[in-house]
């Protein structure tokens, strides 16, 4: 399972990093970056969730 | 009213005037059953249980798709391409449509341009939308936030403070009979400063701001109208004192240099390498102020009303202030301060079997997002510790998902932990009273209190 942040959408609100901090990271440019290339098995429920609260529906899930 | 309601029996005894509420005698449009009796909650929990996608006909209305579950308005709002906001934003009246429309044409005499012109960047879809929201947003993300936590944070406890002196010289001078207004003593001035400030506004001028703002929410109310005037004509004096403070304030910041304020930003900004025009300036201003304060002061007067009508929810905080985070997400959802927001179909769309129909309207109703039993347990019940909370009290996520709803949570944060000492000794004193003719915020004109020490 892979993710991605769309970066036209994404304005730092943080809520992906607060609910998964090892995969995402919100950096100074207020921009979220993944910091994994395939989501380990443990953290999937995790990004799941950060893809359904991300206030701006920026964070897309890629099986 | 409001949503503050201790649970939904009690709040079937004494609100909803018809004994039977069908599908075809309901009325979720009638700003006046607004006034008398809040929020129409059944006939929300009817439309989700029998119609959630209903088509809906009455008279002074264009009919419209009534959307009231909570995945619908997930759905409409992360689907812009599907859903447009150039057409019709927020759901008015037919005599309100035609108002807003002259308003335009208005606008159009004195700044050029047409009147078919989008009011403000509201009404756009992306990737228009994206590039004029993105000219402010950084203003609002949680690092700036924590920026500003200090500052805002003292603000919070002088305003607090300022209402506990102002509730105590009433005690002491009138005893039970001393009240005390939570809409202008308290709720009003952070939302107001914070804004202003963070926009450029120098703060001499936060009283009249104030009143800018509440007029133009308010001027169907004759308490905001000059002896003579009508509803269109306070509008239309109010958009005009505004507009020439607004561009008094462009000019002096022009002069004096640009800083770091969002009003600067505005002026700095450029789309495809052009700069804003005046109107585009004139208008993202007011919503930014508009939206900044008028949301956040009604969320926190329901939130005090919430949270006296629930004693042992206010005990819990009391005892557990770590608690404020989750009970500030559990008022906005309770309070649901903003009712209703307004798309229109690019192309047929099939939603729970209803085909909506290229060119029609649907109406996200938020309140009702916030009951839906799909998402919330037991969702007339007050939690401040409800958890998940996943609430639409700043629209459905994704595109023109409340870009203040950071400053929002941080503002009703501060000043509900600074309030705990102070909540244990109120009372409601008199019910919330209403702005009229608002079908779009639930606005709370005043809430009389009463400190019982």
């Amino acid at each position: 399972m892979r993710v991605v942040v769309d970066h036209s959408l994404c304005e730092g609100h943080a809520k992906c990093m607060e609910n998964a901090p090892g995969v995402f990271e919100v950096r100074d440019d207020d921009l979220s970056y993944v910091l994994v290339t395939d989501i380990p098995e443990e953290q999937r429920e995790a990004v799941t969730r950060a893809v359904q609260i991300c206030p701006r529906r920026a964070i897309q899930l890629e099986e | 009213m409001l949503g503050c309601r201790k649970s939904k029996s009690e709040g079937k005894m004494n609100s909803q005037p018809a004994p039977s509420l069908t599908l075809s005698n309901l009325d979720i449009t009638d700003t006046d059953r607004y006034i008398r009796f809040g929020f129409p909650w059944e006939a929300w929990d009817l439309l989700r249980q029998e119609a959630p996608v209903f088509w809906y006909e009455r008279p002074h209305f264009e009919p419209f798709w009534a959307i009231t579950k909570h995945e619908d308005i997930g759905f409409i709002s992360r689907s812009p391409h599907l859903f447009s906001n150039t057409q019709l934003l927020r759901l008015n009246d037919t005599e309100s449509i035609q108002m807003g429309q002259r308003g335009r044409v208005r606008a159009a005499n004195r700044f050029g341009g047409s009147p078919e012109d989008p009011p403000d960047f509201i009404f756009l879809d992306p990737p228009e939308h994206r590039q004029r929201r993105s000219l402010v947003s950084k203003h609002f993300t949680p690092r700036m936030m924590r920026r500003l936590e200090e500052h805002f944070g003292g603000m919070a406890e002088n305003y607090v403070s300022h209402f506990a002196d102002v509730l105590a010289q009433q005690l002491a001078e009138k005893g039970r009979t001393g009240t005390v207004d939570v809409v202008h003593e308290l709720s009003a001035k952070l939302p107001v400063a914070a804004i202003c400030e963070m926009a450029g506004v120098p703060e001499e001028d936060w009283d009249q701001i104030f009143h800018w703002t509440e007029t133009l929410v308010g001027a169907a109310d004759p308490e905001y109208q000059l002896p003579g005037e009508n509803r269109e004509q306070t509008a239309i004096r109010n958009g005009d004192e505004w507009r020439r403070y607004n561009e008094e304030l462009v000019a002096r910041r022009k002069a004096e240099g640009l800083g770091d304020d969002m009003l600067s930003s505005l002026l700095r900004g450029e789309i495809d390498g052009e700069e804003l025009t005046p109107r585009e300036i004139s208008a993202y201003f007011t919503i930014l102020l508009a939206a900044g304060n008028e949301t956040t002061r009604n969320s926190i007067t329901g939130g005090v009303k919430a949270l006296l009508d629930h004693p042992d929810q206010l005990k819990r905080l009391v005892d557990n202030p770590e608690l404020v985070p989750s009970a500030v997400e559990e008022i906005l959802r309770w309070t649901s301060i903003v009712i209703q927001f307004q798309r229109t179909a690019m192309e047929d769309v099939k939603l729970r079997g209803q085909t909506i129909r290229k060119g029609e309207s649907v109406v996200m109703w938020y309140p009702s997002a916030n009951r839906d039993e799909d998402v919330f347990e037991d969702p007339y019940r007050f939690d401040i510790g409800r958890e998940p909370n996943d609430h639409f009290a700043f629209g459905g996520f994704g595109e023109h998902f409340c870009l203040g709803a950071n400053l929002a949570r941080w503002e009703m944060r501060a000043i509900f932990h600074a309030l705990i000492p102070v909540l244990s000794t109120l009372e409601v004193a008199s019910e919330p009273e209403f702005v009229p003719r608002s079908l779009h915020v639930g606005g709370i004109k005043r809430m009389m209190v009463r400190a019982i020490a």
